[in-house]
Order: structure tokens, then sequence, then C-alpha cells
């Protein structure tokens, strides 16, 4: 027989307190791991509509005259002084660079003013299919173009002009046909005339000539790498990432990430000083048996040591419960409030954060109670005093 | 040479002046090995106080302990628990057996702490000197009887094969039949070489001693053998030498 043989039949003597001892460390590595795998799953949940919802780079030719606008960042002018333009070389760059498996998409954008029916808009020349591919919002009323004579009209446009799909505008002098309309974006996209970049290239009679190249992300963890590869390889372009909106999502995500794992560390410290308290208890009831060991020649360490075996039986079980319980509430959760919309992603993390969990809050619990029961006089204990 | 020696114990409780209670007052005491003593007195006498001395849990006021020639509490705490291990085996009042260990396991105890092999054939060898079987050795406290626990609780005392016995009123929660078989198991280890003291309040546990000391107010009154040391009838519980 070894001490842990001891360990194990006083836990099974006392299985009420073992049972709360175990219950308040589950609940403790339940708390940690639920919050760090919605942490993990909310983090890859936005990544992933970020990746999904458009752009994450814009790479632009560098100009020192800017006074077009696309979406909220500043674009080279394509009508006063000095006017640079990206190439198709330039988009083999893009595409070309080491990290390129993390490109999602990269669209070369024209953007052109145009005169559409005596009055002055924005025209973009792009990929539409795969424009409409990274960015879901694009909600069209209509089709999309197919012929060489077709463009579709943004909201504010439509709103301007009181123009539907199936009307026909006149631009740059040539009758087109307005395929459809883009639903409100509430962005840039509304105030646009959108065509294919062949089609706006005959309007004005300019070939190859693009103003930026918008570049998706796989991961907004890619960006930063991106955007120095990029840079790099057009060393004549800027290249800017949306850095608000990743930040601001990075921030919320940060926010909620702290906020969450304050919660649970205030969960891990109540379960704590419960744990605490019951074995405290548990030293009170035993003092008599901790005695006789006493007298029997245990040391102060081998009565510590039974305390801390105790705790790490009741800690193993309790990381196994909790990790299990929190893998689920992570599966279960999201789906319980519906307007959670949050891809569960397992990470070896949870598993050995969990078991840490268990043991450094059961190990720390027990040290004043195993320090009380090592050093209880045997005498006093057997009531010899 | 003897095995225990208690030389001018004194134990003093309370704090200072008035409030101060002296347990014991320059007891000293010489035990053999193979000696069987009674220390018997009534209670407050101090009886208790000097087994929780002898039995290395007391520190004395003053004087000294001597086991086998050591200073008992010249010792560090951690020494005087190897020196309970090695020298002392205890048999408490309620016996005290772990409930929740078997009979074997219980005996086992003393040498859960130890890194050797075959703790279990000792435990069980010693409990079949105090005349239990291998059966019911599996079973728990709370399935055997009340002498059955009794000598599971001297197999535990004795499974070490410590130089010295304690008993504390090893009797005292026993009826007469499973009391009588505990004081000849008592017995045998001092036959077989044991030191046994036991503390006890009742003059019949002394019949097969070899030596009964009588304390009184923290005092050795009386220590002789049975036939001189006798109870007086009043007042009650005092006794004297004839």
């Amino acid at each position: 027989m070894e001490l842990r043989s001891i360990a194990f039949g006083s836990l099974k003597r006392r299985r009420g307190k073992a049972f709360l001892i175990t219950f308040g460390l589950a609940v403790a590595v339940a708390a940690f791991v639920l919050v760090v795998s919605l942490i993990l799953s909310m983090r890859a949940t936005v990544d992933d509509t970020l990746s999904k919802y458009g752009s994450n780079l814009l790479v632009t030719p560098a100009s020192s005259e800017l006074n077009l606008s696309y979406g909220g960042m500043t674009i080279a002018s394509a009508g006063t002084g000095e006017v640079r333009y990206l190439s198709g070389d330039d988009l083999s760059k893009v595409t070309a660079v080491p990290s390129n498996y993390q490109i999602v998409a990269a669209l070369p954008v024209m953007l052109q003013p145009l005169t559409v029916d005596g009055r002055p808009f924005l025209g973009m020349g792009t990929d539409l299919l795969g424009s409409l591919a990274v960015k879901p919002w694009w909600k069209l009323e209509g089709t999309l173009p197919d012929a060489a004579g077709e463009v579709i009209a943004g909201l504010n446009v439509r709103n301007e002009l009181g123009i539907e799909p199936g009307d026909r505008v006149r631009i740059e002098g040539r009758e087109l046909s307005v395929s459809a309309v883009l639903l409100e974006t509430g962005g840039e996209e509304d105030n646009l005339v959108i065509m294919d970049r062949r089609v706006l290239e005959d309007l004005v009679g300019k070939r190859g000539e693009i103003n930026l190249i918008e570049v998706t992300a796989r991961s907004t963890d890619a960006v930063d790498e991106l955007t120095a590869e990029i840079g790099k390889a057009l060393p004549q372009a800027a290249v800017t990432s949306i850095r608000k909106s990743i930040e601001l999502t990075n921030q919320t995500n940060s926010a909620l990430a702290s906020f969450g794992l304050a919660v649970s560390l205030l969960i891990v410290l109540i379960s704590g000083l419960v744990v605490m308290i019951t074995m405290l208890g548990a030293v009170k009831e035993r003092q008599k048996e901790i005695g006789i060991f006493r007298a029997i020649g245990y040391k102060q360490k081998h009565v510590a040591l039974l305390i801390f075996l105790e705790t790490s039986m009741l800690s193993g079980s309790a990381a196994v419960a909790g990790v299990v319980v929190g893998i689920v509430g992570a599966l279960v959760l999201p789906r319980l409030f519906g307007q959670l919309e949050l891809s569960f992603v397992f990470s070896p993390l949870l598993i050995v954060g969990g078991v840490m969990v268990a043991f450094l809050v059961g190990w720390s619990a027990a040290l004043y109670p195993a320090w009380r029961a090592a050093n209880l006089d045997p005498a006093t204990a057997l009531k010899y005093i | 040479m003897s095995l225990v020696k208690v030389d001018e114990v004194r134990k003093v409780y309370g704090g200072t002046g008035e409030a101060q209670v002296a347990a014991l007052d320059g007891v000293s005491l010489d035990i053999l090995a193979g000696e069987y003593v009674a220390i018997m007195g009534p209670s407050g006498s101090g009886k208790t106080t000097l087994l929780s001395i002898l039995g290395a849990m007391n520190p004395p006021t003053s004087g000294r302990l001597l086991v086998d020639g050591i200073d008992v509490y010249g010792l560090s705490q951690e020494r005087q628990a190897d020196l309970r291990r090695e020298y002392i085996g205890f048999v408490f009042q309620q016996l005290e057996l772990v409930p929740y260990l078997s009979a074997v396991e219980n005996v086992m105890l003393p040498l859960a702490i130890l890194k050797e092999k075959g703790k279990r054939e000792r435990a069980l060898d010693a409990l079949c000197r105090v005349g239990l079987d291998e059966r019911k050795a599996r079973r728990l406290p709370s399935e055997l009887s009340g002498g059955e626990q009794g000598r599971v609780a001297i197999a535990r005392a004795v499974v070490n094969d410590p130089p010295i016995l304690l008993a504390d009123e090893p009797v005292g929660s026993l009826d007469t039949a499973t009391g009588r078989q505990i004081l000849e198991l008592l017995r045998a280890q001092a036959d077989r070489g044991h030191a046994v003291i036991m503390v006890t309040h009742n003059p019949e546990s002394t019949e097969d001693v070899d030596r009964v000391v009588q304390i009184l107010d923290g005092r050795v009154v009386c220590d002789d053998g049975p036939p001189t040391c006798v109870v007086l009838e009043t007042p009650p519980g005092v006794f004297t030498q004839t």
C-alpha cells in the first residue's frame, strides 16, 4: 500500500466533499475552456467573415496628386496633373508574392470620371464575377451584365437619374443598357456606375490602366505579411490595408476576449475559494485521523503529500469533466443564442489549458489546508493535551 | 540499561502564575525491554500527559525522555516522527482504525510511507500473530467485531516491530470479554520483548502486568508490582503503597 491508496480510500469515504471539490474545479475548467473556445471561434469567424467580405488590401500607384476616393481611401486622381497607373505586370507581381496562398482574390479596378446622361459620376471597371464572389453584400436587382453594352448602377445613381434595370443611359456619348441596380451597400459603391473593366476601357479609350488592385486575404493575420510582401514586389505602389476595419474588429475582439477572460478568472477564483473552504472543512473533520498518522510516524511532508494526492486525483477528474463540459458548451451555446453565428474551433490549447487550470486551482486551493494539516499537533489532534 | 528513561519530567499548562497547572511534577521512571507496565491514576492525575510525552508527541516543560539512550525532545520534529515510527507502536483508546481501509491496509499504515517491498506480507504476518486470518484481513473495520478490531489495532502497533508499545485505555470502550482478549495480546507482546506501557484507570486491567505506576496530581505515588500498589477506598481514586 502506498500513500495514494490512502488518498483514494479517503476520497471514496468522503464522496460528498470529493464531489463538491470536483464540481468546483470542473466549473473553473469548464468556464476557462468555454471562454477560450468562444474567443478562438470568434476570431476564426471574424477572419472568415473578413475574408469573405471584400478586400483587405488596396494596391494603388504612388502619386502626389490624390483626389479620388474609394473604400474610404483616397485614390490617385485620374483627371489632373501627373497620373500613374498600375499594369497587368503589377497584378502578376501581386499574385506571385511568397504568401500568395493567403490571397483569396486580387481584382484589378479601373476608376474613371464619366458623364452619365449629362451628369458626372464615377465609373468603376472591374472583374464583375470576382467582385460578386468576394463581396457577398453586393445584391443585384436585375441581371449581371453579360454583354459589352451593359452596366450596373449604384443605388444613388439610380435615384439621381431615375433609372431602373432595363433602361438605357448615355455614357460618354454611347448608349448602354442598365442590366441591374446594386442595392444599398452603405458604401462607395452606391455612387458608382459599375461595369466590366474592358467596357470602361472602351468608353474612355484607355487600355491597361489599372487604378487599384483589391486584394482579399484569407485571414486578418496574413494582412500585415501580405502588405509587406506586395510593398516589396511593387516599390512604386502604395499598399494600404483596411486597417480601420481590422483594428476595430480586433479591438472589439480583444475587448470581448478580455471581458471573457476576466469573467472566467473570477469564476476560477470563486471555485478556488470553494475548493479551499471545503478542503479546510475536510481537514478539520479529519483532525483525529491526521493525528493518528502523525503518531505512527508520518512526517509533516507525508500529511501534506496526502492532501495534495487527494487534490490531484480530484483535479484530474475535474479536468476531464470540465474540458468535456466546456467543449460541449462551446458547441451548444452559440446555437442556443441564434444571433451568435460562431463556428467551433478545436485547439489542443483547450485540453492543455483545461488540465493546467484544474491542477493549478486545485493545488493552489490545497496549499493552505495542506499546511494546516501538516502542522496539526498530534497530541492536540488526539486530545492528549 | 533501561529502554525508556523518564528523567524528572515536569509539564506545566496554562499561562503564568496561578493560571499555571502542573500536569506532571518531577516524574521519573525507568522501563526495561519486555516489561509490562500499567500507569494508573484518577482523571486529571497526569497519566495521559505522561503517555503523550512517552509517545514523543508532547515536549515536557522540563526534564528529559530518553529512548534507547536518545534524548527524544532534543531531536527535530522530523526526527521525532522517525523515532515514533521506529521505536513506538500505539494502541489508541477507541482503537482508531481508519474506517475506509481494510484490516490489512490499516496494519500497513505505518509501512505506507516506507519504500520497501513485502509490506502486505508483513501486515498479514502481524495479523496472523494476533489471530486474524487473510479472510478477515480483507474486511473493513465496520465488518469486524470489537475484539477483532482490537486485534487489528495491536497488529498495526507491532507491524514495525517497535521496541515500545503504548496503549491508552485499550479496554476502556470494550466489553469485558473483548477487553480480556486485548489485555492477553498486550501481555503476549511484552513476552515477545516489547516494553508495553498501558494507561488505565481500571484496576482489573492490571492483573497481568509486571508493574503498576500510580500517579496522583502529577506525581508518582506508587511504583511497584500489583500486589503492593492498591486502590484506597477513601478518598475515591487515590492510591497508596501498602
